[in-house]
């Protein structure tokens, strides 16, 4: 569902990229910030990483406006992939390997296909109970640790640990069933 | 994904300010990018025509020719790829007399290849490796440039695009050496300190290979394989060609010939240098005397990893000791710094363990960690003397 605000800047971007751009980094650039520096730590890393979700945006512009997506939530995701991908080419110039959780994620991106894997992804989340529903939102999308998660949602963090444990082997018998194989080798926390 | 987005939607999610200097940064880095998409694109757009027709006549010529090889004058020279990619000094080289045009073009499936030029020189990319510490190997690089272009003449996806057609992840270029005692296995761009720079302008993919020299195995046979399904890295070049471990000839493996190329390196043989080729060979495959040194300092670590908490505490001196919590980041569940700095992991942490030695130096610096049932973690530094 996207707010009218959101097509206000969509189609902006799409008329003058020169200012609907300033707009939606204004209304957004603190949420992409907020997601991306979960993995990317050195600040011009999150400066091109930021630089590509706002190109990407222009490109997807007319896309988003036409299929009525929430954009926000659009961008959290780009923002979650275009992080993931930075830093899987950083690792690859400097054989330092991926943290191995978001390892998993980006396996879980690129298993089966990316369109795919998000389906069974969103699939499984939107199955969960609540709060369980909201823990993995917060961790498969807006890449938040477990403490982070606790604090927004007044929980124990051991609790929330567990309950991405429960929801990480739903999660890993579904690929298994969809795809024949598991997905990824890494250990989560 | 609809109902996932909207609940994503309605939210609330961190935010972490970004400052009045960076947003401009990246909207300057975001509206750059757009403009030069806008360029491109027209530019590509005006010169699809000839492109059409340069490939007619390319495909004509190859049919006169019998072996394939066409002259290929649509491509950017050498050394304005280099010059496109920001590598003025490199341009320098490529522009410099010992420089190699080549033009010779082979067909790969849906795409056609040209190998442009080569040339060797001084590091100019500035690349680094932590191979060339300590090691007498000459610190030059050789540089090769190659057009992907495809058949039917329509342009090669642009670097960042949604669908891309060859990336650095998906293909591979790799000097190889024709020569019974030079393996594939040990000699290619990955055991050579290889580094690719790919650069899209006019429809054509341009890739710039590097790697430490090769004019010192000029006497070997050099060629450059070229692969443009390749996603395993070694493992494809081994299983996409034969090496006769007799002659060292090299051939695409049957029925691979579409899909893996091989042009020869014209590198003047009379800078083939023995003594040279075998320093870059020790500092390659870790072998020689400058090894032999490095594994000193690894035979240390070795000797520290085997010790137990009980045989730190018992030869060491304690530096300090202090209580941490154990918390969730972006390395696992672990140690952190109140800024995020990672320190230690207690994912290999086995529930019968009450301590371990979590970290140690060449320096003698030992870290020895100790689970407590609260779920914090106490840290004690030791010293331990070493040779």
């Amino acid at each position: 569902m996207q707010t009218a605000e959101e097509s206000q800047i969509l189609q902006t971007i799409l008329r003058d990229p020169q200012t609907g751009l300033p707009q939606l980094l204004e209304r957004y650039g603190g949420l992409l910030h907020g997601v991306v520096r979960h993995i990317l730590t050195d600040e011009r890393d999150v400066e091109e990483c930021l630089a590509d979700i706002l190109v990407q945006c222009w490109r997807r512009a007319e896309v988003l406006v036409r299929d009525y997506c929430s954009l926000k939530a659009w961008l959290i995701v780009t923002a979650r992939n275009k992080a993931i991908d930075r830093y899987r080419r950083q690792c690859r110039d400097n054989a330092l390997p991926l943290p191995e959780d978001f390892e998993l994620l980006a396996q879980e991106i690129e298993a089966a296909g990316p369109s795919e894997a998000e389906e069974v992804i969103a699939q499984l989340v939107e199955e969960l109970p609540p709060p369980d529903r909201e823990i993995f939102l917060r961790r498969y999308y807006g890449l938040q640790s477990s403490r982070e998660i606790a604090r927004a949602l007044g929980m124990e963090e051991h609790n929330v640990n567990v309950r991405l444990s429960r929801g990480r082997a739903r999660l890993k018998q579904q690929f298994v069933q969809r795809f024949g194989k598991e997905y990824g080798h890494g250990k989560c926390v | 994904m609809g109902n996932v987005y909207d609940e994503m939607e309605n939210l609330q999610w961190p935010e972490y300010e970004l400052t009045r200097a960076q947003q401009e940064q990246i909207l300057r880095k975001a509206l750059q990018h757009i403009e030069d998409t806008h360029r491109q694109t027209a530019t590509v757009r005006r010169v699809r025509r000839p492109v059409w027709r340069l490939v007619a006549a390319a495909a004509a010529l190859c049919c006169l020719c019998a072996g394939g090889v066409a002259a290929a004058g649509h491509f950017l020279a050498p050394a304005q790829v280099a010059q496109q990619m920001e590598q003025r000094d490199l341009a320098a080289l490529f522009a410099g007399a010992d420089a190699v045009p080549v033009e010779e073009t082979q067909q790969a499936g849906d795409y056609t290849v040209t190998l442009l030029g080569l040339t060797s020189g001084a590091n100019v990319t500035e690349y680094w490796s932590s191979d060339w510490e300590g090691s007498d190997a000459p610190r030059g690089r050789s540089y090769a440039v190659l057009a992907v272009s495809r058949r039917d003449g329509t342009p090669m996806a642009d670097l960042d695009a949604e669908t891309t057609d060859v990336t650095v992840s998906n293909s591979l270029v790799s000097p190889v050496l024709a020569a019974p005692d030079c393996p594939l296995m040990e000699y290619n761009v990955y055991t050579m300190n290889g580094a690719r720079h790919d650069l899209v302008e006019e429809g054509v993919h341009y890739i710039l290979v590097e790697t430490d020299l090769l004019e010192p195995f000029a006497d070997k046979n050099p060629q450059l394989a070229v692969m443009l399904s390749s996603t395993a890295g070694v493992s494809d070049l081994l299983n996409g060609y034969t090496q006769d471990p007799e002659t060292g000839t090299i051939a695409p493996k049957a029925g691979m010939e579409s899909q893996c190329l091989l042009f020869d390196l014209p590198i003047d043989e009379s800078k083939a240098d023995p003594e040279q080729a075998a320093a870059l060979r020790d500092q390659w495959l870790g072998t020689g005397d400058t090894a032999a040194e490095n594994t000193d300092g690894q035979d240390l670590l070795d000797d520290l990893e085997t010790l137990t908490p009980e045989q730190v505490r018992t030869q060491g001196t304690l530096q300090s000791t202090e209580t941490v919590s154990i918390t969730d980041g972006v390395y696992g569940t672990g140690w952190y710094y109140g800024n995020g700095g990672f320190q230690a992991s207690v994912a290999g942490w086995e529930p019968q363990e009450k301590d371990w030695v979590a970290m140690w130096s060449d320096s003698g610096q030992v870290v020895l960690m100790t689970y407590n049932p609260d779920d914090t973690l106490t840290v004690e530094q030791w010293l331990l003397p070493v040779q």
